[in-house]
């Protein structure tokens, strides 16, 4: 990620301090990373880190306890960890933290709900992608990689003040993605500082990649979690979730379904899927 | 099939309410003052429909184009789909009057992605155009306005009152049909 060091010496200052002041993962992600990496961390020391947060132990049990995992209830954090999995308690961490950072994006049209629910899309379309295409082997990193890809436009919003229909516009007359019309104007776009974000909260290096180009159309990297985040995100716009001012207009690779082998009642059943559990997500936060 | 159902909004009581539609639901009202509307259209179309005689406006907002993709979600929630969705609509709309004849029809959404191009394996928006198209046509349903392509969101607001059919995105107002 050495192009990522040298991006953010170009970067206005506000922004950089945008980044490097931003909230630092709680302990308990970078640890769950640490054991997915294979270093030298326990569970059991993990899941005592989880007990001093309340809320999220509440949501664990929850998931842990949910019907999909037909079993005994887990009554603990550890037992909770060991029903979801390491990857699904740092995706509930990731977004947990997400949330609480979460802002209105009005550069990009979205509002704060709008924002969060993007991501939330794009991590379901990516979990029910991977659960369609078991035989690819996609890094379960990828639905992390999903809820974080727009990060890059929470910070552009805080400390740049762009208006959307100027972007909107830029686009329109010359003929160019939304992501294009941001580097134009701004010189640089959402993925660039959502990458660098990533880097900063130490993520492994396929989620910064995944998160610099899920807009790249001419992408050469041969890597199945960027293709996930890519289509993820685009299964996220056809639910309707985070379609903000720039709506459609992105890029995509266009043989995006080559490689995650998706026909159109494949990527249906993805769109159903995610459209559920959006529905779940959305009811969730009515009752809470 | 069931008329209004579980996913369809009930008829508005009182005057002057704002209907809101969401994906996968749609609404038929009989109120003159209400406006109905829904937000978030990408790839999915709104199929309003709206007859001056009766002054009956109704709106469905799709997602995908045929209930074959997914027999179960269809039973349990019509107006997902095209085919079943327009059906339920139309329906739903008879049973307060309307008249297939005069009713004026109008289409909007079906986003593509900037990148893809044509029926591709993942280009929705396409494909739920052709489809609304085909089954009016199949039924002898004029369409009478279309805002619907290109990569712009769009938010669309149907009056009763006289079936004028607003379509903006952002704040701007792109389409008055």
């Amino acid at each position: 990620m050495s192009t990522l060091s040298s991006i953010k010496r170009a970067l206005p200052a506000d922004i950089v301090r945008g980044i490097t002041t931003l909230a630092p993962l709680p302990a308990t992600a970078h640890r769950l990373m640490a054991l997915l990496r294979g270093d030298d961390e326990s569970l059991t020391s993990i899941a005592a880190l989880l007990e001093s947060d309340q809320g999220l132990v509440a949501s664990l049990l929850r998931r842990a306890n949910s019907a999909r995992y037909m079993a005994q209830p887990a009554r603990n954090a550890l037992e909770a960890v060991m029903r979801v999995g390491t990857v699904s308690v740092l995706d509930m961490v990731v977004q947990e933290h997400l949330r609480s950072l979460i802002t209105p994006a009005p550069t990009y049209g979205l509002d704060e709900n709008d924002l969060w629910l993007h991501g939330a899309a794009s991590q379901l379309a990516a979990r029910a992608i991977r659960t369609e295409r078991p035989q690819l082997k996609i890094p379960s990193t990828a639905d992390t990689a999903a809820l974080l890809h727009d990060i890059g436009k929470l910070i552009i919003s805080r400390y740049l003040k762009v208006d959307a229909r100027e972007v909107t516009a830029y686009a329109n007359e010359h003929e160019v993605t939304w992501s294009e019309a941001e580097r134009c104007l701004i010189g640089f776009d959402h993925t660039i500082i959502g990458a660098v974000v990533a880097e900063h909260w130490k993520f492994p290096d396929d989620v910064a990649l995944a998160i610099r180009h899920h807009h790249d159309a001419e992408t050469t990297h041969d890597s199945r979690l960027l293709d996930t985040v890519m289509a993820a995100n685009l299964v996220a716009k056809m639910v309707g979730c985070g379609l903000g001012a720039e709506g459609l207009n992105f890029g995509v690779s266009a043989t995006i379904h080559e490689r995650l082998s998706l026909d159109f009642d494949v990527f249906a059943k993805i769109c159903l899927t995610t459209q559920d559990g959006i529905r779940d997500l959305t009811q969730q936060q009515a009752a809470t | 099939m069931a008329t209004t159902t579980d996913w369809g909004l009930p008829a508005p009581a009182g005057r002057g309410a704002k209907l809101v539609v969401g994906i996968g639901e749609l609404a038929v009202s009989h109120s003159p003052d209400d406006v109905i509307v829904t937000h978030a259209l990408g790839s999915c179309i709104a199929v309003c429909l709206w007859d001056p005689a009766v002054r009956v406006a109704g709106l469905l907002h799709f997602l995908l184009p045929e209930a074959k993709l997914n027999m179960e979600r269809a039973r349990k929630q019509p107006a997902t789909f095209a085919d079943s969705g327009i059906a339920l609509l139309f329906q739903t709309a008879y049973a307060q009057g309307v008249d297939k004849k005069r009713c004026v029809v109008r289409l909007i959404g079906g986003a593509e992605v900037a990148g893809l191009q044509g029926i591709g394996a993942l280009n929705v928006g396409k494909r739920n155009i052709l489809m609304a198209r085909q089954i009016l046509w199949q039924n002898g349903v004029i369409i009478a306005g279309e805002s619907t392509g290109g990569t712009i969101p769009r938010t669309v607001a149907l009056r009763a009152s006289d079936g004028v059919v607003e379509v903006s995105s952002g704040r701007e107002l792109v389409a008055r049909l």
